[in-house]
């Protein structure tokens, strides 16, 4: 292999939960997530190497897999980068192992050096080790398999420079010859042989003082894996996690409320008035600040997932689930996906690649966009609001994580009623690693967390401007003569009268037209209606009042042409309900596509779901407005 | 030899050998450190008969009965 043309390239390979991912951040200085669930890597992540010779190594991450036998989609990715089959193929493999799981992780050592890889050993998880009374000898693991091995903490950066100065003298090294692919032996038996290889070498290296070295682990299991207890603390964890997304972020709300408040009212007073003027403190203003006040919900919610997964409890959660979830057709593995699918649909499908089964994989990803994502979060909170007006805040906090769970109820009965139709598949396995518990670095967890809220930023925010602009100019001109009272001019207004024409839709959901283009705008993004509704129900921020309650007094205020209020809790549910089913973000429906390779899948999830929900909220509001709410 | 039993059948937290694999898991086990001399141990079973928890050298795994069925082990000698 010729290595002069290009920048030489490392891979770095190890089994899930070794420490690979922190070891890659630490390399790197790069963002990728480190977690403590097997299976976060969904893609491979490249960087260039971190420090002054950075540009001269490029290094790939790769998901985790235990050994050459993996069968799990994004493990296969992994081998086929490790078996040469990949379109970039590394020059050679940085081997990430786990000091306290050597026996186990040596064999992926041996497989690898059968398949004629130059590796460089990084031994992470020596502090956790010698903790747990095991002494590795690294000086003789480097001369058993005859390659650099060097110690490492992920967590202090102890080892770094020293492993980066032996991977750039490696990548100077002239590339042995690649043994050709017909020599190579990866018959069950030779494969097995190597797992009993490994096992007697480990026994070589590694000096047990303690016996058992998960003591810790394993009494806090007594209590989390509890049959009785353990449930109760899973409702109590889910619950906590789900009311802090109201509480904690209160105080942070009303922060970024009046902050946009007072910048619309700061825009009015110092801009020339005119059109600019008015688009900008009323469209712009009140577009972004009604989506952007549940920022900090969204960031607490994320920051929850982001400690349940780190901490390690969530590979516990997986095992409590998993024999329920067996009976809808879905694992224990499933969950994590379905977790994953409250913040946001589109990493949790991807997430759903470590299901080894093909069918369960399937049906995973089909409920995943029925779980209540972040971007629903704005429409629940602003829908909640409004039916607990005045109430304590745990009130809409038990609300939420009801439509929390009873999306999970939604997407099991869908589960339930698919896996009927869904022929079964063959053997494959479950068996799920158990981590060490670790106390999650809060630096990490906030880090993590937020950048997964300015990714949804980032995702949500040039949406909410375009519709924002083509809402503001729909329901402004044409310009209504002056004195005209605003809800006459906006009825007018070209979004008025196309309003009008769509109206018969959403009639049977009780809503009048512009909640109906609200609706249709939360297509472009779910969080767009709230936006959508402040713009068509025409919120300017007055000096007394927030955007948000500029809104709540709007849609209290808003009435059909008979008189009778719009928003009752009649609507208001059926909204809700409407919600929780419709399929409404194109991003979801393009990765549904992407990993699932079928259109059938695709377009059968879209109408369904959108068709469901919209029948299911005309019930809803029926029965509801009969029993007079 | 004392005789063999399926893991599935053996009693809680008491140490067993493995002493033989089959079935077409076998290989996925023996990744994860699941081979013939290897010292394994189920240390609960989870509720609505979920999967068993077992230690198997030093690593911890969740695993299903229909996998757990094809070890077999026998007293640790």
């Amino acid at each position: 292999m010729d290595t002069s043309q290009r920048q030489p390239i490392v891979g770095l390979v190890g089994a899930p939960n070794s420490g690979k991912t922190t070891l890659f951040n630490r390399l790197t200085h790069s963002s990728a997530k480190t977690v403590n669930y097997p299976g976060s890597t969904v893609d491979v992540q490249v960087a260039t190497l971190h420090g002054p010779q950075s540009q001269n190594l490029k290094i790939f991450d790769t998901p985790g897999v235990y050994g050459l036998a993996g069968d799990g989609a994004e493990e296969v990715l992994t081998l086929e980068i490790v078996s040469r089959k990949s379109s970039e193929t590394p020059d050679f493999l940085l081997l990430c192992l786990d000091a306290t799981q050597l026996a186990r992780q040596l064999t992926f050592a041996l497989q690898l050096q059968m398949l004629g890889w130059r590796l460089v050993v990084a031994v992470t998880m020596t502090d956790l080790a010698r903790k747990s009374g095991q002494e590795v000898d690294t000086e003789k693991l480097a001369k058993l398999l005859s390659v650099p091995v060097i110690p490492i903490n992920g967590q202090n950066g102890q080892g770094i420079e020293k492993l980066i100065g032996q991977l750039l003298e490696t990548s100077t090294q002239p590339a042995p010859a690649v043994p050709p692919k017909a020599t190579w032996d990866l018959s069950p038996q030779v494969l097995h042989s190597s797992a009993k290889h490994a096992a007697q070498m480990a026994t070589k290296l590694v000096k047990i003082d303690n016996k058992t070295p998960q003591q810790q682990t394993l009494s806090l299991d007594n209590w989390l894996l509890h049959p009785i207890l353990g449930l109760v603390f899973f409702v109590l964890i889910m619950g906590g996690l789900f009311s802090a997304v109201f509480w904690l972020s209160q105080p942070l709300m009303d922060l970024v409320d009046a902050s946009f408040g007072i910048s619309a009212g700061l825009i009015k007073e110092n801009l020339p008035p005119g059109t600019l003027n008015d688009f900008l403190s009323e469209g712009v203003m009140a577009s972004f600040g009604s989506v952007l006040v549940f920022v900090p919900q969204i960031l607490i919610l994320f920051a929850g997932i982001c400690l349940l997964e780190d901490s390690g409890y969530l590979a516990r959660v997986a095992t409590l689930v998993d024999k329920p979830f067996s009976y809808l057709g879905l694992s224990g593995r499933s969950f994590v996906s379905l977790l994953a699918g409250y913040a946001c649909a589109v990493p949790a499908i991807l997430a759903a690649r470590s299901i080894r089964s093909r069918k369960e994989r399937w049906l995973t990803i089909f409920i995943v966009p029925l779980l209540s994502c972040s971007a629903r979060l704005p429409v629940y909170a602003l829908l909640l609001t409004f039916l607990f007006v005045g109430e304590p805040s745990w009130k809409p906090g038990l609300a939420l994580t009801a439509i929390y769970l009873g999306s999970l109820v939604f997407a099991a009965l869908f589960a339930a009623l698919l896996d009927r139709f869904k022929e079964g598949d063959p053997a494959h396995s479950f068996a799920l690693e158990l981590p060490l518990y670790r106390r999650p670095l809060l630096s990490v967890v906030l880090k993590t967390a937020w950048q997964r809220t300015f990714m949804y930023i980032k995702r949500a925010g040039p949406v909410i401007f375009i519709l924002a602009l083509i809402i503001w100019v729909g329901t402004t001109f044409p310009k209504a003569p002056e004195g005209t009272p605003s809800s006459q001019a906006i009825q007018q207004s070209y979004l008025g009268k196309l309003g009008s024409t769509i109206e018969p839709i959403f009639e049977p959901m009780g809503l009048d037209w512009r909640a109906g283009v609200a609706i249709l705008s939360a297509f472009a993004a779910r969080e767009v209606f709230v936006s959508a509704l402040a713009l068509t129900y025409d919120v300017a921020s007055e000096d007394d009042e927030t955007i948000r309650e500029g809104l709540l007094s709007q849609m209290q205020a808003a009435v059909h042409s008979d008189g009778s209020p719009i928003f009752t809790a009649a609507t208001v549910f059926g909204l809700i309900i409407f919600f929780m089913i419709a399929l409404q973000c194109t991003t979801t429906s393009a990765v549904v596509f992407r990993e699932m390779h079928s259109w059938k899948v695709t377009i059968v999830q879209l109408v369904a779901f959108n068709g469901v929900a919209y029948i299911l909220a005309v019930i809803a509001v029926k029965v509801g407005t009969f029993l007079g709410a | 030899m004392s005789f063999m039993k399926l893991l599935t059948e053996w009693p809680l937290k008491k140490l067993a050998l493995i002493r033989k694999i089959t079935g077409p898991l076998a290989q996925n086990l023996a990744d994860l450190g699941f081979i013939e001399g290897a010292t394994v141990e189920v240390i609960r079973t989870t509720p609505f008969n979920g999967p068993i928890i077992v230690m198997v050298e030093n690593s911890v795994y969740a695993i299903r009965s229909e996998e757990a069925k094809w070890i077999q082990v026998s007293d640790n000698p």
